[in-house]
């Protein structure tokens, strides 16, 4: 029923995550373990590249918020690229838009980091 | 003699197919899965014994007459009641085999007798040893080299020699295959059972705890519902309805209300996820902002307040939860509407003199993202013939079959639609309007609605 699915690559050693789909109650755990799996890795920063991302429910925002905060603690950053018009009410209707970096594309999310 | 090899053998074959038939029986009886999982009684010893001792008794009377000696399945029933069900078992059945092979006679009685009581024995102990049946591989092994042995004892024992060795010259090869064949298939049985038990049993506790499980969320659910209002406050000039629909048994939308003279305060809010951990978290934020936003007086910046005892409180950092509210305080007096959003979807107020809808839209982050956000309180004249309709998520993202959302449109025009009618005619006719889009398609998130109608 609800499909997401996630593509990893690696920019300039930096994850890069290909989401698309929807993010639901169901689908948000999926993401969880692929954010969580960079994050233990010790990985300071990761990109989400949202282009195909069509739904995103606050179970959904909920693990971007729990990642995002984890990659603060040490100085990282969790940085999101190309929202649809959808997700992005999301972020600004709850006021998230705040806390996270976001970016219209895939690459100027990565030219940010200047690494 | 070749075609004697296979002639016998296949006789032999034939008992075994018998014997396997009176397996599968008594394999699916309640003595037997009773010892094999462990539970043994004497009476059931006892039905056992008789039954591997009727299976032994039958594997000498199938037998093939050899120059005196049988050719047969004797060994089979005590090995297998050894091997499954220990060594009282094993040895009772191949006292009987014993009995009846000693009663037959022949040259070959004595060494026969003892030996098919030996396999009773062998295989208890073999039980004994590895404390379980020993598995199909180890069985059917087992069987054979016992066949082998059996042959060795006849030719130590059975007397004159040269006739010992051309009886066992003829039988060796059938009795190896029968016995073997035998044990192969008795022992995959009884393997399929101790599985098929073992399954059971996982399913069985599997079943428990998800009963149990089922039972807690029940009360659960009581309790959550408990923190729900019980009945709906009443306040001249207005018409007021709410509901609360979780997609589980608990969820994480909540409504307050709080009347104190002239002044009716009201909160619904959307906890991040559902089920058990969006319930916890909204029962701690229920509180919270109960206590933050008594009493009934003074300005929204309070939220403030709420915010920072849940960042500071509830672990939302790591978990990444946070709740989405809107706080209203109605006046009846001056019919004035007071509010802030924190993160919430907009309320919808329609507007009876213009046939219009305006949105009570956000004025502060959602509570529990980060501390220290600041909460604007804005205010509105509500006049007669207005409805706000305050409402959560779960409406505008139902979906239908097409996996369309409800979405905002629908809604306004659901509530333009019912806006003559009462506060709850109001209520259930979005819902029904609800329902008619979403048609049957299972409701994935929490609904939960106030509707406030100015009467005067």
């Amino acid at each position: 029923m609800s499909k997401m699915e996630i593509i990893h690559s690696l920019i300039k050693d930096i994850p890069v995550l290909i989401v698309s789909g929807k993010i639901d109650a169901v689908t948000a755990k999926d993401l969880e373990t692929a954010l969580t799996g960079h994050i233990d890795k010790n990985k300071k920063f990761l990109v989400i590249d949202m282009e195909k991302v069509e739904f995103l429910s606050s179970s959904g925002l909920r693990v971007l918020m729990a990642s995002l905060n984890r990659l603060k603690q040490r100085d990282g950053d969790l940085l999101l690229a190309a929202l649809q018009p959808f997700v992005k009410d999301v972020f600004f209707l709850t006021g998230a838009n705040r806390f996270f970096s976001i970016y219209p594309n895939q690459g100027e999310a990565i030219n940010s980091l200047k690494i | 003699m070749a075609n004697s090899l296979i002639s016998d053998s296949l006789v032999l074959l034939q008992a075994v197919s018998v014997i396997v038939v009176a397996a599968l029986l008594i394999s699916r009886s309640r003595p037997f899965t009773d010892i094999i999982e462990g539970r043994p009684t004497t009476k059931n010893q006892l039905l056992l014994v008789l039954f591997f001792g009727l299976v032994s008794i039958y594997g000498s009377v199938i037998g093939i007459n050899v120059l005196g000696a049988i050719i047969n399945v004797r060994d089979l029933g005590p090995l297998v009641a050894g091997l499954a069900c220990g060594p009282l078992v094993g040895l009772g059945s191949g006292l009987i085999g014993a009995a009846f092979r000693f009663s037959e006679g022949g040259f070959t009685a004595v060494a026969c007798s003892l030996i098919v009581t030996l396999a009773g024995l062998f295989g208890g102990l073999v039980y004994l040893h590895k404390g379980r049946f020993p598995g199909v591989v180890f069985s059917t092994a087992f069987a054979v080299l016992f066949e082998i042995f059996h042959m060795l004892i006849t030719l130590a024992i059975s007397r004159p020699f040269d006739l010992a060795l051309h009886v066992v010259e003829q039988a060796i090869v059938p009795m190896i295959l029968a016995n073997g064949a035998g044990m192969l298939i008795f022992a995959f049985i009884i393997a399929n059972i101790i599985q098929e038990r073992k399954t059971m049993k996982e399913r069985d506790r599997y079943q428990q705890q998800l009963q149990i499980k089922q039972a807690e969320l029940v009360v659960a659910a009581d309790i959550q519902k408990s923190f729900l209002p019980g009945k709906i406050p009443s306040l001249k000039g207005f018409d007021i309805a709410a509901t609360a629909i979780p997609a589980r048994e608990v969820g994480g939308d909540f409504y307050d209300f709080a009347l104190q003279d002239d002044n009716l305060q009201f909160v619904i809010a959307d906890v991040s996820g559902k089920g058990v951990p969006a319930a916890l978290f909204m029962a701690l934020s229920r509180i919270i902002v109960r206590a933050c936003s008594a009493p009934l007086r003074g300005g929204f910046e309070r939220l403030k307040c709420a915010n920072n005892m849940i960042v500071d409180d509830s672990g939302s950092a790591t978990s990444g939860m946070f709740v989405t509210l809107f706080l209203a305080r109605l006046n009846q007096k001056d019919s004035s509407l007071v509010y802030a959003n924190a993160g919430h979807n907009p309320p919808l107020l329609f507007r009876a003199g213009s046939n219009s809808i305006e949105r009570m839209d956000v004025t502060g982050v959602a509570l529990g993202m980060m501390a220290d956000m600041e909460y604007e309180q804005r205010q509105v004249a509500l006049k007669p013939g207005d409805v706000l309709l305050s409402y959560t998520d779960g409406i505008v993202e139902a979906m239908n079959d097409k996996e369309e959302f409800f979405g905002e449109n629908r809604l306004r025009s659901a509530l333009v639609a019912a806006a003559s009618l009462s506060a709850q005619g109001i209520l259930d006719s979005v819902l029904h309007d609800l329902g008619q889009f979403t048609k049957g398609v299972e409701q994935s998130d929490d609904i939960t609605a106030i509707v406030i109608k100015v009467t005067k």
